[in-house]
């Protein structure tokens, strides 16, 4: 059982040390490796917390949807160029204030989250072995929440939508997203025809 | 079984780590990052009190909050991109037209 808390401990301190890094880091491919071991510690976590159903989900959708995204935008806007001030913090008062403001967060929630324990019934099972699993949650889902189910399709529509009209480029503009690779989609074709040519 | 104090206060550690990195960070998709970090604190606290409590709305609001940073991302991303188009940068200094 002391076995069960020590990786249950090495896991959030993995999650915690990944959202470190993701804040330290410049360069912002190395922030998304971070981000994606957080997203994996809390995966092991949820599997700790009985429920690998949501763990899966985690993975599929953090790690294999979402972060993907941050992964390609980052390599569409070309940000490994230097000189666009991309690893840039804020300045000292700003950081100081940012320090304060995080550290009373940190200090405020941890004193809730000790405090309010003693307001909570003690558990029946503190498992989510039952709770969580996928015939439970679909049948909760498609029952009780069943109107948030279908508000959520509607949001992900929504933003499929929003996500294409907002990218579209304007017509007649030349894209400024294009320019830093300019000459690097035009220069191997012409290499490729000359090398067919020789 | 594991306390739940455990998750909780991971959660707010986490938490706390993202709204810092929010605030301190110049980098649009940084911050966006530190906030999917926030996210997940959220989630990882409403599962240590479902399993504490053991109720069903903690995993179900979970997954509800997984397809809203699926949304936010998919939009949170695209407005990057527009944003790079007009000024060829995207750290968040830069974007200050609305400052009195």
């Amino acid at each position: 059982m002391i076995a069960y808390h020590l990786i249950y401990i090495f896991f959030g301190l993995g999650v915690l040390a990944g959202g470190v890094n993701v804040v330290a880091q410049k360069n912002p491919v190395n922030s998304a490796i971070s981000l994606l071991f957080t997203f994996m510690c809390v995966a092991a976590l949820y599997i700790l917390h009985g429920s690998p159903f949501l763990a899966m989900i985690q993975i599929i959708v953090y790690a294999g949807a979402i972060l993907i995204l941050v992964v390609f935008t980052i390599m569409l806007l070309a940000l490994r160029e230097p000189g666009r001030g991309l690893g840039k913090f804020w300045t000292m008062p700003q950081k100081l204030a940012a320090l304060i403001v995080g550290a009373a967060l940190a200090v405020e929630l941890a004193i809730v989250a000790v405090q309010g324990l003693g307001d909570l019934a003690a558990p029946a099972g503190a498992s989510l072995a039952e709770i969580a699993s996928p015939a439970t949650l679909g049948k909760a889902l498609f029952s009780k929440y069943l109107l948030p189910f279908e508000v959520a399709s509607v949001l992900l529509l929504v933003a499929i939508v929003g996500a294409v009209v907002l990218t579209r480029r304007p017509h007649g503009t030349a894209a400024a997203i294009d320019a830093p690779h300019a000459d690097e989609t035009i220069a191997p074709p012409a290499g490729d025809e000359q090398g067919g040519q020789a | 079984m594991i306390p739940v104090s455990y998750p909780l206060l991971i959660g707010a550690l986490l938490f706390s780590i993202g709204a810092f990195g929010v605030l301190v960070r110049r980098n649009a998709i940084i911050m966006f990052m530190c906030i999917e970090l926030m996210l997940n604190a959220v989630n990882l606290t409403l599962i240590g009190l479902s399993g504490h409590l053991q109720v069903v709305d903690g995993p179900i609001f979970v997954m509800f909050i997984m397809a809203v940073a699926a949304a936010e991302a998919a939009v949170g991303l695209a407005i990057f991109i527009a944003l790079y188009r007009r000024k060829a940068t995207i750290d968040v200094a830069n974007f200050n037209i609305l400052k009195g």
